[in-house]
């Protein structure tokens, strides 16, 4: 579904990806974890398309109708149409643009994308009460200013819901974990797992070995330096937590 | 000032348009000579500084001439007219000044069209809009006047269309006389149209509109001034709201665009605990102009002023605001606010704001504050990381900027109804960008 081939990419004249590579298949969960500075928000980032950051080489390509096509040519809002999705580390709040019309307009976005019609105010008001339930969220939330006044737990929350509205094929999750106490730890994971799937594939930039307790990952990454230097399944995690990184950075 | 056209002009109009009281007729005659001796204001003078009339001065002007004229409508321009009413406000249609039966609603007696009075000549309120002022009263023949007695309220707002037709260069004045006895409601929308016209026309139309609002203690009026996008349009209005004790002005100024549109708002709080809010909302684009001059004056104190104005500027449209507060000497423990926040979404676009505070008392709370800014670049990126195109999210951050002045007009149809006709501007405006 998405294949990265020896990624360099630079923000503000700085390269911070310098030859990274990464395959994900559909139905897939992979964790990158590494240090601090080495790169993994940058990963994200560049995925989704953020402006900031410039692709100086290395090819992304990502499966769109049933064929490997450039993903860095896409534009960032088609990119998202075509199924990438990024729950945002510090999710953006938007005074004026109430959460229920921020959704609706994202849905029926990729809606028309498809080439289908779109959803009544009504008829989505009802599905989405189906996806609130999810991420354990109260209706009235549905009515405030996008992330406005939202605590730290129920930013991450809106951002899994988002998800659940939009279920995407690729799934790129921020250090959605940071920030988060037990608690809203459990729901955010559960609301994951709910959206696991055969047909999408979910990559989970973490520091910590505590969200793989609650979301299993099938490969872990270690990213340092702009580059992936170490992949293994769930047990590289557990290792990770006991030795930190640097056995692996020298 | 030296223009003979206006004299011809005036002569033809007040040979057609007599007024029954030969005082009013002397008090016209007074208003239009001073508005020859005044001239209209320059860009020398600081209230105009970012304004220009020379485009108004230059035209050749002619004035419909009274009720002599029945204006025929065709079905096309009839459907473009009646898509600005709705069952949800009693509806009262002027064509080119003149009152139009078949558009409006029954006239229960909500409205009346009444010639000119000779204390409808009262000298401007203001030195700065002398000129136009002058001008406006020098081309009365009737006004609009509603008047509520105690506690009475209607089940609808009124609103007053303005249709203007671009056939020739046109000049029109127009009066609009409120006056609200104690403890009575009115919900008001006043707007201005101009036909669409099938031939290519570049004609102009002008109009200039003096609204006289009296609110007796404990009245309270709801406003909305609505100026549709019409590039061929030149604008101008003066409000004078006399505010009593307990009493609420409420005034929303949306300006959709036009070649030039300039408000006065003169407010005088004569009384303690009258409240008047002020609210503006402009949505320019190319090379649309709007300018609103307020000038909110606490003659007694213990009463409040909140002035909001808002614009969002895209090509090379400007926006001025100047928002002038004065708090006399005796008008102690007076509250007053201002706010002026612009959104520019291009380079060229360009907002003046100019606060003038004159306090003359020391027991007072006054605070202004104004901003430009852009749109910020993070919530773009997240609507688009969502699937929403850059020229959706723009619109919808737009419009999420002034929309907490549009939910402030309490009345829901008049609400509904400025909210869908800013949406749509914003909509037309995008699919330019």
């Amino acid at each position: 579904m998405l294949e990265v081939t020896d990624l360099h990419a630079q923000v503000e004249g700085k390269e911070i990806l310098k030859g990274l590579s990464l395959k994900i298949n559909a139905g897939e969960v992979h964790a990158i974890m590494g240090p601090n500075g080495s790169g993994k928000s940058t990963l994200s980032k560049v995925l989704a398309g953020h402006p900031s950051y410039e692709v100086t080489s290395g090819t992304v390509k990502y499966e769109v109708n049933f064929q490997m096509q450039n993903l860095l040519e896409l534009e960032p809002d088609v990119r998202a149409k075509e199924g990438i999705f990024l729950a945002f580390q510090y999710p953006i709040e938007v005074p004026g643009v109430s959460n229920f019309s921020f959704l609706q307009t994202a849905f029926n976005s990729v809606l028309q994308h498809q080439g289908s019609e779109p959803m009544s105010e009504g008829d989505f008001r009802e599905f989405l009460y189906q996806k609130m339930k999810i991420v354990q969220m109260r209706p009235e939330y549905l009515d405030r200013p996008v992330n406005v006044g939202f605590s730290g737990g129920e930013k991450k929350r809106n951002e899994i819901l988002q998800m659940a509205v939009l279920s995407p094929r690729l799934a790129l999750l921020d250090e959605t974990d940071s920030g988060l106490d037990i608690d809203a730890l459990r729901i955010v994971s559960d609301g994951v797992n709910k959206l696991r799937s055969k047909q999408n594939a979910i990559v989970l930039v973490t520091h910590y070995q505590r969200l793989l307790d609650y979301i299993k990952p099938d490969f872990v990454h270690v990213l340092a330096g702009g580059k992936i230097i170490q992949t293994g399944d769930a047990s590289l995690a557990l290792e990770l937590e006991k030795k930190g990184y640097d056995w692996l950075v020298k | 000032m030296k223009n003979m056209n206006w004299e011809d002009i005036y002569l033809q109009f007040k040979t057609h348009a007599p007024l029954d009281s030969l005082e009013a007729n002397r008090l016209r005659q007074l208003s239009f000579e001073r508005f020859l001796s005044r001239g209209l204001p320059t860009r020398k003078n600081e209230a105009w500084k970012y304004t220009s009339l020379e485009k108004f001065k230059n035209q050749s002007w002619s004035v419909p001439l009274g009720e002599s004229q029945e204006i025929g409508l065709s079905h096309d321009q009839l459907k473009f007219i009646s898509s600005y009413l709705t069952a949800d406000f009693d509806n009262y249609v002027f064509v080119n000044g003149q009152l139009n039966a078949t558009l409006s609603d029954e006239t229960t007696g909500k409205i009346k069209v009444i010639e000119v009075q000779p204390d409808d000549f009262n000298s401007p309120a203001s030195v700065t809009e002398e000129g136009v002022a002058y001008l406006a009263e020098a081309f009365l023949h009737q006004k609009i006047q509603i008047e509520l007695n105690r506690q009475q309220v209607f089940n609808k707002p009124i609103h007053i269309l303005f249709v203007h037709s671009v056939a020739s260069l046109q000049y029109i004045s127009q009066k609009l006389q409120v006056i609200l006895a104690e403890n009575a409601q009115l919900s008001l929308i006043v707007q201005t149209v101009t036909l669409p016209t099938s031939r290519l026309e570049e004609n102009q139309q002008a109009s200039n509109l003096a609204l006289d609002f009296r609110l007796d203690p404990s009245a309270q009026l709801r406003f909305v001034q609505l100026q549709n996008e019409n590039m061929n349009q030149i604008s101008m209005s003066q409000v004078h709201a006399i505010l009593q004790k307990n009493s609420i002005f409420q005034s929303t100024c949306v300006s959709l665009g036009s070649e030039l549109n300039r408000n006065y708002l003169h407010a005088e709080l004569r009384g303690v605990q009258a409240s008047a809010q002020l609210f503006g909302v402009s949505i320019l684009n190319e090379a649309q102009h709007t300018d609103h001059y307020t000038c909110i004056q606490h003659v007694v104190g213990e009463n409040q002023s909140e002035q909001n104005y808002k614009a969002i500027l895209a090509g090379s449209a400007q926006s001025v605001f100047r928002g002038r507060v004065r708090i006399e000497p005796d008008a102690q423990k007076s509250n007053s606010s201002q706010l002026n926040n612009n959104l520019l979404l291009s380079r060229q676009a360009q907002a003046n704001s100019v606060p003038q505070l004159e306090i003359f008392a020391d027991d007072v709370k006054a605070g202004h504050g104004s901003t430009v800014g852009q749109l910020n670049q993070d919530e773009i990126f997240y609507f688009l990381s969502r699937g929403i195109n850059a020229n959706m999210a723009t619109q919808m951050l737009a419009m999420g900027f002034v929309q907490e002045l549009l939910y402030k007009i309490e009345q829901p149809m008049l609400q509904a109804y400025v909210l869908s006709a800013v949406k749509s501007k914003l909509e037309r405006m995008m699919k330019n960008v």
